[in-house]
């Protein structure tokens, strides 16, 4: 679970979250819909303990993201923005170094490995050098990785951004998978639609604020508008 | 520590893959050292003994004024007379001959009653055979007038001897191994201190920017490995690189000195042998040692603050001149004597020490300055590096 009480970031004068707010439990899919630049990796990547706010709260799975953020990185898995992969390992290694940095070690690992190339079907390629990967075949690595020590908790940056639609498709039935398993995800995301079929409910959010939040019905209903898409045009065109 | 060694083999597995690393840390060391210093010396000395060798393609104008002289030096064997071009000046410009010997119609007369006359040797000094051929000409004539004081005293019933009255002998006290030390002193300390640089920085770069330009820094810090333990193994990673070179440059170096000794360094008479004794390279390990970690922690902390790999190298290119200027004075006066303090200036008193072993005029209390300082250095750096690793905005500087 994730909490985030008026949440606030700065880079020099620029207000990059400004006191956004958010609760997302154990078995939802949440998501952060937004403009670029509208904070919304900010926000992701104060979550993540990769930045530190300068204001206001946030604790996953009961830590807080300051004061235990070690215990925070062994309870969540991220997805970054950029999904880099180490072209020099295989695929398999890359998910043995990240499995022994989240602790694991030995047989348990080995096993865990198994698990999640048969689960992302990556066998084909495990112990292949990532170098010259297709885009769709680093981002199951990038999944594999962020899964490799079976978080409770996913943050997902753009999960979908810049991969064909049968890879696409793919990562949204993961999305899916990880709500069944019970599992709590936050993702951003810059395109309606996915956000309308994948979340339970969304944020909209702009120039560091959230504007609006709920499911998506009740976004619909609050706006007045038929169509999300039109629902976000016209919050984010009045501020 | 689990943690640091994880990410050290990570390390260590990644840079080993890597054309670069290999070549930085053993191909280039192993190779371009020996090939850069001792070549170039076999070249030239073999190229000086050819030139000796050769015969001198003289021309000599007057020479029916001084046969005995001509003759004189047909005799020697190793000129051969040719006859005058029409533009002397330019045929020497040309290289078509190397050197030209012009004798006055006097030179008989001016022999015979004694008195001093003068020839002249033409040549081209801006060519070197040319001019080594002239400095052979000279010496001819001169032994030939050598030839002519014996006949003269001679004839005055006196020995030759009268004119040396005082014959001069070098002794040199310094032994064999002293002469080899105080040849690799001039050397093996610029080699040490490039070599931790050039040795380690590939892997420095590859750990901190390349992992920034892959995109893979993120994913790196939201695992629990603390900034502290990630600094750790990557430096422990690059140490390995750099220590690596270290060792293989100064035994490429020190078995070429050895099995193939450079003739050009030693005067003639003079014997060098190179050996260096257990406790003196243990002691060399014990100077390097933080001084390999000042230099990679620096690597890493300068590294992390580029955003591409390309932008690194830029930033490191500094960091080899500033650990070359402090060596570059010893290559020039070997012997410069430098005041104690000098031993705890960062680089240049690991340098001043490696000297010291290696001519065995080290003493303790510098010895134990350097490696004082030197781990002070290296733990300022280290701490540095960490501290930056821990700060956001260098981390996530947009790309």
């Amino acid at each position: 679970m994730i909490e985030v009480q008026n949440l606030v970031k700065h880079f020099g004068p620029i207000r990059a979250v400004d006191g956004v707010s958010l609760v997302c439990q154990d078995g939802e899919v949440f998501g952060l819909l937004g403009p670029n630049g509208a904070g919304k990796t900010t926000t992701l990547r104060m979550l993540a303990t990769m930045l530190q706010p300068v204001a206001g709260t946030a604790r996953v799975d009961g830590h807080d993201v300051l004061r235990e953020s070690t215990e925070v990185r062994q309870a969540v898995g991220v997805l970054p923005e950029t999904v880099g992969l180490y072209g020099r390992l295989t695929a398999r290694e890359q998910l043995r170094y990240f499995g022994r940095l989240y602790g694991l070690a030995d047989a348990a690992l080995e096993r865990r490995i198994e698990e999640l190339l048969t689960m992302l079907e990556m066998a084909d390629y495990a112990d292949r050098r990532c170098e010259g990967f297709s885009k769709g075949m680093r981002q199951k690595v990038a999944l594999a990785r962020a899964l490799i020590h079976d978080p409770r908790t996913m943050i997902l940056d753009e999960p979908t951004a810049g991969l064909d639609v049968m890879s696409a498709r793919s990562v949204r039935d993961f999305i899916d998978r990880f709500r069944q398993e019970g599992r709590c995800v936050l993702l951003s995301t810059h395109v309606m639609s996915e956000a309308e079929r994948l979340c339970d409910r969304i944020a909209i959010i702009h120039k560091g604020k959230i504007l609006v939040q709920g499911t998506p019905d009740e976004l619909r209903q609050r706006t007045g508008e038929e169509n999300l898409e039109e629902a976000f045009v016209r919050l984010v065109g009045e501020e | 520590m689990q943690t640091t060694i994880t990410i050290f083999r990570k390390e260590i597995l990644d840079t080993l893959r890597d054309r670069r690393t290999l070549y930085a840390m053993i191909v280039a060391p192993l190779l371009l050292m020996p090939l850069l210093t001792i070549l170039p010396s076999h070249f030239m000395v073999s190229q000086m003994k050819k030139q000796e060798e050769e015969h001198i393609r003289l021309v000599v104008v007057g020479g029916e004024h001084a046969p005995e002289l001509v003759a004189y030096l047909e005799g020697t064997g190793q000129v051969e007379i040719v006859e005058p071009p029409t533009d002397l000046e330019g045929a020497l410009q040309e290289g078509d001959i190397p050197a030209a010997l012009a004798i006055p119609a006097d030179f008989a007369e001016a022999i015979a009653e004694e008195r001093p006359v003068m020839v002249t040797i033409s040549s081209d000094a801006s060519k070197m055979a040319s001019s080594m051929a002239a400095s052979r000409v000279q010496m001819m004539v001169q032994s030939y007038a050598q030839r002519l004081i014996a006949q003269r005293l001679a004839a005055r019933g006196l020995d030759p001897s009268v004119l040396t009255p005082i014959q001069i002998k070098s002794q040199n006290v310094a032994s064999e191994e002293q002469m080899g030390g105080s040849f690799m002193a001039m050397l093996l300390p610029m080699f040490i201190a490039i070599w931790a640089v050039v040795g380690g920085m590939y892997t420095a770069i590859d750990v901190t920017a390349g992992e920034k330009e892959r995109g893979t820094l993120e994913a790196l810090l939201v695992t629990p490995a603390s900034r502290l333990q990630i600094v750790l193994g990557k430096l422990l990673a690059v140490i390995t690189t750099s220590l690596s070179a270290v060792i293989l440059s100064v035994s490429s170096m020190y078995f070429s000195f050895r099995f193939f000794p450079v003739e050009t360094m030693a005067r003639e008479g003079e014997k060098v042998a190179f050996s260096l004794p257990p406790q003196t390279i243990l002691l060399i390990v014990l100077v390097a040692l933080p001084l390999v970690v000042m230099i990679n922690s620096l690597e890493i902390a300068i590294c992390i603050f580029a955003r591409s790999f390309k932008e690194a190298q830029n930033y490191i290119v500094p960091l080899q001149f500033a650990v070359l200027i402090p060596t570059l004075p010893l290559v020039m006066v070997p012997d410069l004597a430098m005041p104690f303090v000098a031993y705890a200036a960062p680089i240049a008193g690991a340098i001043l020490s490696f000297r010291d072993l290696l001519t065995g005029a080290a003493s303790g209390a510098a010895l134990a300055l350097t490696v004082a300082s030197s781990v002070i250095y290296a733990a300022i750096c280290l701490s540095v590096a960490v501290r930056i690793f821990r700060r956001e905005r260098v981390l996530f500087r947009a790309a």
